[in-house]
């Protein structure tokens, strides 16, 4: 798995070295005979994995903003008790929007045992808590700074200030994609930019195919995939382009980049059916469809719906990483962050999500891929159990102190809760979890030793988890 | 016995002689290298011992590791110590074999009796020091910390390779390595070659059509000649301007949540271009960029009147922002030093400092204590924003409005004091009163108008609120006359003194500017602050509008006194130089102007409050009280827009109730001002109160006279306002006449109507004029250290923020100490840092340059890493020629131009890229030049040259950013979307937002931009074949250039497909390209169902074979 390439200079080598070894000339095949495409593939010196894999895939349902943990899976009753008491100086933490004078706040919602599992969920998630069964939560999360960007950053990079590949990218890079004409990470968005910006979805230093292709719910859903010809206008202009790139290849010093380019043409062509097929639900059969909740009222729960279920095609697919990012209703792009109406917008959130996020575990469990694909569930942030005041309109503020998330499926183990608050919600007090840990385990999961898994840069091996990362044996199956 | 006792006995019982000489041999031959090789991991500085075992004191050693025992004396064959340094078992230490000859002489030492005088431990800072100290001295001997040597070129015969020292330099290289140069590259290839190299466009048909012929003619003086003109292009400048921008991190924005704009960052893109195509010795670059702020001579622009040095600073601005203050959120200020120290040391030095922020340097000269001396350097100023306009530069608008200005108080002086109307006598006065006295029915006793008010509602026995509903002529009573006057001077005289006693024993006055000038320690910017300070009453002229004059201002400063389009602002001194407690300062001022503190210097803390324009001006305080919970420096500035650097602030923000800044309003031309008036100090809290100064001319008289009727009463006040009317035309105002005359201004008791003072109104019309001709001020984000005192860091234990050990003296890198006066330095020692750095005694500077130019130059440079000349970088392919650049580039002037002429016109450069089979195989990386290697576009140029091709590119140069298309919009973060082709502009205008670069040059990989960037990744994926063949601006300019292709003059298909080979490809096509496109053009004429005859004048036609034009390969590549 280590590239083995001291920065970035010998990229170029190892990639020319790859060309002379793999391709023998392929850039001369005709058009639609080329079966071997490196142009997606991870590392090509190895595909095979460091431990046995549990499972293939991943999707993560980033819930973007940060759900409150005590409104959801994280049942704090002390909360409605002390609700309008002073939080006092002990509970003010810098992981957390908190000051003294701050004051409890009770959740809106009812907490419930369910499944066989008794795992709570709160009624603000009626869908998602009949797949209680299948959940396996870390209500310990802890972060390192009480910030969008930050906090994204780090969940998608593991650093706060990214400037490293995104999770979806490390683990494209180091399992390749199953299918050569799709890419390795898709992230299945609308367009808008999260805090901390598109770096998110990068790749950073690890070559740039690994980086996240976005994948839109309206219009072109890939830039450039709707081809600007007929098919047959397009091929004819290929054909041309073939003969006149072949002569030029000859003329200079780096035919292996030249041939490499002509066969991106190849790959590109065939994206571009390839893609839309797969964007295209209208052949899921209407239970499916309803399943989901393509058929909803609101518009942003459609749109949501639609992803789900583009997410498990494209699993389906091969893709390895698919993350679905949450519809910004308000021109919010934190759409969890309620730092006011905490009832009204938590509820819409949830309106618009679980129901896809639940169908999502049930439509994988039935077609037997829940095995082998990974679900996670997870904001950047938990929110305060605290409010400065309670009011009608009064939300939850800014949090990683101890917050939860889940994942599902994936050879987890389901129906368990991990890890522990304290009796408000507000901070850690048993098994404390961090980003790194999920991402160690996640790469676990999928067959990849974390402390393997690097790429040089910058003089050292990187890696995902950095110096961190611990791989949460207890919560596997 | 136990072991260590054996080991005592045989130091004991040595002979002393054999004593002091094995004492020697330790001292001489092994504690420098357990020092130097062994304390970092087997000392008590260790983040973690190696293995538990300690070699810095013999207890340790003797108390052995995990592995057991580590040497047993006398014998160095059972010592695990001398197999690990055998590499025999673990192989220490980890850097590498140590010299066969140490090893030995460790054997000998153990065989002697392993004699170690280190009967403690050191502490751990001990250890740290002594081991970076050994370690310093090791490293300071790496050959990029070494002056350039003045190497001469080797000696050739007779060889083309002969003339130019560069070339004789790579020539000996290749011969020793028994290759040879490729042959020279032909002349349509050398053109497109040095057209992209040295302008980021490709050639236009004229130079495709003069220059092979010329050059076939006389190749040396073509190519001169070709070169020349091409350095003496524009586009130059902003071809090695954007290499730079690379280096530095350009960003238009600040990036993290909210993307705020980078105020001035336009300004240093165009700064940077004009001194690459001006010349501007790049050791001048090195001073401005690092202290362009504190240059005894700046550079000013003489055309445009700016000052280009102070833009420089800008540098350190770049970078991302994070928004939120130190205080709130610690790391993250932390974060943004860590990216301003490694744009800094990558982009001057070829150093990556940055990387010493948790501990010394792992291989390089770099200790962690140098990055925290080096981030005092750089926190020491202020980071805030600077009026770049050169000092006089509207000094002609000035003069005249000055002048206007006197002369419409001196004509409006004389009207009003002639003036018919109510203030004609008292009798008047009280006639108007009494029709306007809704004008006054709510005043308070603070205000002007409050005389009026009481006498008008008491003499009638009503209450003021019933004041409207009264008629005039029921007013005539004067029983109550004196009794009312009585009552307003008694309590008047009591406010005043009331409030003066306690003003004068709770503040001390700083400055009520009576004189021009700011208090010690004050520092101010700007023409608006420079041309602000008045007298009471000026009039400040309305600019718009069928009014003459706006309001009368109060004695101070006011940076819209002559113009609101000047900029101001006012720093304090900081807040721990306050003599007392607080200082409160008398405020106003409009249109986004506004204040703000900023604790430890935060790049981008949440201010400022903005001002209400329209609320009289405020006491507002200042406080030292914020220096607690470890803040030790609070610095406050007070702003015009202009000059605030985080302006405009994120979206949302509201000036005064709920007015925002428009999403869209980039802050750009804003005009904008602020009024100070008063400056106090003072311990204990509240602000200064009011002591109604308006009415001392009124109650405050000699006489204790009382009116003694309605009428006497009504003169007093009328000759109370003639009195400041009649002072005002001898410009003689008092500080109470303001408030009178800006009310009598706003009842209408001073006409103030343009038509009816037809001499004052030309004046003012005079004035706008005038007024119109100052332009909107050139602002940029720069650095202000007048008036600070030096800042130390504290370190940062193991790069922990929360773990913070002592502070650490200010200076530049210690393997540089000694060569500058960084430490010495009165100021932050920038000044020092940049004159040592632009210096000929710098190793560094000059070299990293070069280099980064050869790398633009053939594709990699003679150090393949540009920014890393450490230990993890690359070693130089050619170290003498290296040096001999660097040394020829800094006696030449440190002439960027005369460097690239060099290389451009080396047989080197001239090379074609056909590569023999022998090169192919022993160099394959090309690093000894054996040939011109393939090169791909850069983003930029790939775009550029879309436009240029299609003829859409508009070559104008400079300018504010143009914002790109995007998918969609986000207005919350001014991610707004531009034109599809960006008006035809330059890629380099484009806004680079750090949250959302352009696409199509992210497509083609535009570094991630808050990094510096010394080489750019070239990436090959199918994405880049979608950009082509489908991006909708592929498309439009494909078409574009198809719809001019069928009005050309060409007769026939083959010829104008030559013309496209000319214009996309420099070069004349093959037979069979040509046939193989004339033909493809008659295929898309036909899909398209024209007949073969109208092919000529088919627009789409000749727009598909555009579009094939631009998939080429060759058209993103050049040889």
């Amino acid at each position: 798995m280590h590239c083995g390439c001291p920065g970035r200079r010998e990229t170029t080598t190892s990639r020319r070295g790859f060309l002379k070894n793999a391709s023998a000339g392929f850039g001369w095949l005709a058009l639609g005979g080329l079966l071997h495409d490196p142009a997606f593939a991870g590392d090509p010196q190895s595909l095979t994995t460091h431990l046995v894999p549990r499972a293939k895939n991943v999707i993560f349902c980033f819930m973007d903003g940060g759900p409150s943990h005590v409104d959801t899976f994280d049942p704090k009753p002390m909360l409605k008790q002390l609700e309008g008491k002073a939080i006092g100086e002990d509970a003010v933490s810098k992981r957390s929007q908190s000051a003294a004078s701050r004051v409890w706040l009770g959740s809106p919602w009812e907490f419930r045992q369910r499944g066989n599992s008794g795992l709570w969920v709160s009624d603000l998630f009626p869908r998602i808590a009949e797949v209680a069964d299948e959940l396996c939560v870390v209500r310990s999360m802890l972060g390192e700074l009480p910030l969008h960007g930050q906090q994204n950053l780090l969940l998608h990079t593991g650093r706060i200030v990214g400037q490293a590949p995104s999770l979806g990218a490390w683990v494209s890079y180091g399992l390749g994609s199953e299918n050569k004409n799709l890419p390795g990470y898709v992230v299945l968005n609308n367009d808008w930019v999260p805090n901390g910006g598109l770096e998110n979805f990068g790749s950073s230093f690890l070559p740039a195919s690994h980086q996240a292709t976005t994948l839109r719910p309206t219009g072109t859903p890939v830039d450039n995939i709707a081809a600007s010809d007929s098919p047959e206008r397009q091929q004819f202009k290929l054909n041309l382009l073939r003969e006149q790139d072949r002569e030029f290849a000859l003329r200079t010093d780096d035919t292996d980049a030249i041939e490499s380019a002509i066969a991106n043409y190849e790959t590109a062509f065939r994206m571009q059916s390839t893609i839309p097929e797969i964007a295209d639900i209208s052949h899921e059969p209407q239970h499916i469809q309803q399943l989901y909740g393509i058929d909803s009222a609101d518009e942003h729960q459609r749109l949501y719906a639609l992803q789900a279920l583009r997410a498990r095609r494209l699993v389906e697919a091969g893709v390895r990483f698919v993350e679905i990012t949450c519809p910004s209703f308000d021109g919010n792009n934190s759409p969890w962050d309620q730092h006011g109406l905490l009832k009204q917008n938590h509820e819409k959130n949830a309106r618009v999500t679980e129901q896809s996020v639940a169908a999502l575990i049930i439509d994988l469990k039935q077609r037997g891929l829940l095995d082998e694909t990974i679900v996670v569930w997870a904001g950047e942030m938990g929110r305060t159990p605290h409010t400065p005041s309670v009011t009608p309109t009064c939300g939850r503020d800014h949090h990683v102190n101890g917050y939860s998330i889940f994942m599902a499926g994936g050879g987890f183990r389901c129906g368990m809760a991990f890890g522990r608050t304290d009796e408000f919600g507000n901070s850690v007090v048993e098994n404390q979890v961090d980003i790194h840990d999920i991402h160690a385990t996640i790469l676990h999961q999928l067959g990849v030793d974390h402390e393997r898994l690097t790429f040089r840069y910058g003089g050292r091996d990187q890696r995902l988890t950095d110096v961190h990362g611990r791989v949460l044996h207890e919560i596997l199956g | 016995m136990s072991l260590t006792a054996v080991l005592w006995m045989g130091w004991v019982s040595m002979s002393t002689a054999t004593a002091a000489e094995e004492l020697d041999f330790f001292e001489s031959r092994i504690r420098p290298i357990l020092i130097q090789h062994c304390y970092e991991c087997h000392s008590s500085a260790s983040d973690e011992v190696g293995g538990g075992l300690l070699l810095d004191h013999r207890a340790g050693w003797q108390a052995g590791g995990d592995s057991g025992v580590a040497l047993v004396s006398g014998s160095p064959q059972e010592s695990l110590l001398i197999k690990a340094l055998k590499q025999e078992s673990s192989e220490m230490p980890p850097a590498g074999k140590l010299p066969d000859d140490v090893i030995a002489d460790f054997e000998r030492w153990i065989l002697g009796g392993a004699v170690d005088p280190r009967d403690q431990p050191l502490s751990a800072a001990e250890a740290a020091a002594e081991s970076w100290r050994s370690r310093l001295a090791e490293r300071r001997q790496w050959w990029s910390l070494q002056p350039p040597k003045s190497v001469a070129p080797p000696e050739l015969n007779g060889e083309r390779w002969s003339r130019e020292p560069v070339d004789r330099f790579v020539w000996s290289a290749l011969q020793q390595a028994r290759l040879g140069p490729a042959a020279p590259a032909e002349a349509d290839v050398l053109l497109r070659r040095l057209s992209f190299v040295l302008t980021g466009l490709p050639p236009t048909s004229e130079q495709v059509f003069a220059f092979s012929p010329a050059f076939h003619k006389h190749p040396d003086q073509a190519l001169e000649q070709l070169v020349d003109e091409l350095l003496d292009s524009p586009h130059f400048g902003e071809r090695i301007a954007r290499h730079w921008m690379d280096v530095v991190r350009y960003t238009d924005t600040y990036g993290y949540e909210w993307d705020i704009p980078a105020r001035g960052s336009w300004q240093y893109r165009d700064y940077l271009i004009r001194a690459f195509n001006a010349d501007v010795g790049f050791d001048q670059l090195v001073r401005e960029q690092i202290a362009g702020d504190l240059l005894a001579e700046p550079r000013i622009n003489v055309q445009e009147q700016f000052n280009e040095s102070l833009i420089g600073p800008m540098f350190y601005h770049l970078g991302e922002h994070r928004h939120g203050s130190s205080l709130d959120f610690n790391g993250i200020h932390q974060e943004m030093i860590n990216n301003k120290i490694d744009a800094f040391s990558k982009a001057f030095l070829g150093m990556t400092v940055a990387c010493a922020r948790c501990h010394d340097h792992k291989l390089d000269a770099i200790s962690q204590a140098d990055y925290y001396a080096l981030a005092g350097v750089f926190m020491t100023p202020r980071w805030t924003a600077r009026s770049i306009d050169a000092p006089g530069k509207h000094a002609a608008e000035i003069a005249e409005l000055r002048q206007l200005r006197t002369q419409i108080q001196q004509q409006l002086g004389e009207f009003w004091t002639a003036a018919d109307g109510p203030l004609s006598s008292g009798t008047d006065l009280r006639q108007w009163a009494f029709a306007h006295r809704d004008l006054f029915a709510t005043a308070t006793p603070e205000q002007v108008a409050f005389p009026f008010l009481k006498l008008v509602s008491q003499t009638q026995g009503v209450a003021p609120g019933d004041l409207s509903s009264l008629p005039p002529e029921l007013a005539s009573v004067d029983h109550s006359a004196s009794k009312i006057w009585q009552q307003l001077v008694t309590s008047w005289k009591s406010v005043n003194a009331q409030r003066q006693s306690a003003n004068a024993s709770a503040f001390t006055s700083l400055s009520a500017f009576v004189k021009p000038g700011f208090p010690d320690g004050w520092v101010t910017e700007g023409d608006g602050i420079l041309h602000g300070y008045v007298v009471n009453g000026t009039p400040l002229i309305s600019l718009e509008g069928a009014t003459l004059i706006a309001s009368f201002l109060p004695r101070g400063y006011h940076t819209h006194a002559l113009s609101s389009k000047l900029p101001g602002a006012v720093r304090l001194p900081a807040a721990a130089q306050f003599s007392q407690s607080h200082v409160s300062v008398q405020l106003s001022g409009g249109e986004w102007a506004g204040y703000r503190s900023i604790p430890q210097n935060a790049f981008l803390s949440e201010g400022p409050a903005f001002f209400d324009p329209l609320a009289d001006p405020v006491w507002t305080t200042f406080s030292a009280t914020l220096l607690k919970n470890g803040v030790t420096r609070v610095l406050a500035e007070i702003t015009t827009a202009s000059l605030n650097s985080n302006f405009p602030p994120r979206t949302g923000v509201a000036r005064s109730g709920s007015v925002t800044l428009a999403d869209q309003d980039e802050g750009y031309d804003k005009r904008s001002w602020l009024s100070i008036t008063g400056i106090v100090a003072h311990d204990a809290g509240g602000i200064p109160l009011d002591t109604l100064p308006q009415f001392s001319a009124l109650y405050d008289t000699d006489t204790d006279s009382l009116p003694a009727t309605d009428a006497e009463y009504w003169q007093r006040l009328c000759d109370w306002q003639r009195g400041a009317i009649r002072r005002w035309g001898k410009q003689e105002s008092q500080p109470g006449d303001v408030p009178l005359l800006n009310w009598m201004l706003t009842t209408g008791l001073l006409s103030n109507d343009a038509s009816l003072i037809p001499q004052a109104a030309e004046l003012v019309k005079q004035y706008r004029q005038a007024e119109s001709r100052i332009t909107f001020p050139r602002t940029a984000n720069s650095m202000d250290e007048r008036g600070v005192s030096s800042v130390n860091y504290r370190l940062n234990i193991r790069g922990n923020v929360d773990d913070e050990g002592a502070a650490v003296p200010r200076n530049f890198l210690e393997v540089f100490r000694g060569n500058h006066g960084v430490a010495e330095a009165a100021g932050s020692g920038r000044l020092e840092l940049a004159a040592y750095l632009s210096s000929h005694d710098n190793p560094q500077t000059a070299r990293v340059f070069v280099n980064r130019v050869w790398q633009w130059m053939f594709g990699t440079g003679l150090v393949a890493t540009p920014s890393d000349f450490g230990q993890l970088g690359d070693r130089p392919s050619h170290p003498e020629l290296l040096d001999w650049l660097a040394i020829q580039f800094m006696n030449e002037g440190w002439s960027t131009r005369k460097l690239i002429r060099r290389l451009a016109l080396s047989e080197t450069f001239r090379q074609s890229g056909l590569v023999d089979h022998a090169a192919a195989e022993r160099d394959p990386e090309n690093r000894l030049l054996h040939h011109y290697p393939t090169r791909r576009l850069e983003a930029e140029a790939i775009r550029d040259s879309l436009l240029a091709v299609s003829g859409r590119l508009d070559r104008q140069l400079y300018g504010r950013p143009i914002n790109p298309p995007r998918g969609s919009e986000d207005t919350t973060k001014r991610l707004f979307t531009g034109p599809l082709d960006s008006l035809g502009r330059r890629s380099l205008y484009m806004e680079m937002s750090i949250m959302e670069p352009p696409k199509f040059l992210v497509g083609f990989n535009l570094p991630d931009l808050k990094l510096p960037v010394g080489r750019r990744d070239v990436t090959n994926v199918p994405a880049q074949a979608l950009i082509l063949l489908n991006d909708p601006l592929v498309v439009q300019l494909a078409e574009f250039w198809g719809t001019r292709l069928v009005d050309d003059d060409s007769p026939d298909c083959e010829q104008r497909v030559r013309t496209m080979f000319i214009r996309a490809l420099g070069r004349l096509p093959g037979d069979r390209e040509l046939k193989r496109l004339t033909s493809a053009v008659q295929r898309f004429a036909k899909t398209g169902s024209v007949t073969a005859d109208s092919v000529m004048t088919d627009k789409a036609a000749w727009s598909e074979l555009a579009h094939v034009f631009f998939n080429t390969k060759e058209f993103i590549y050049y040889r």
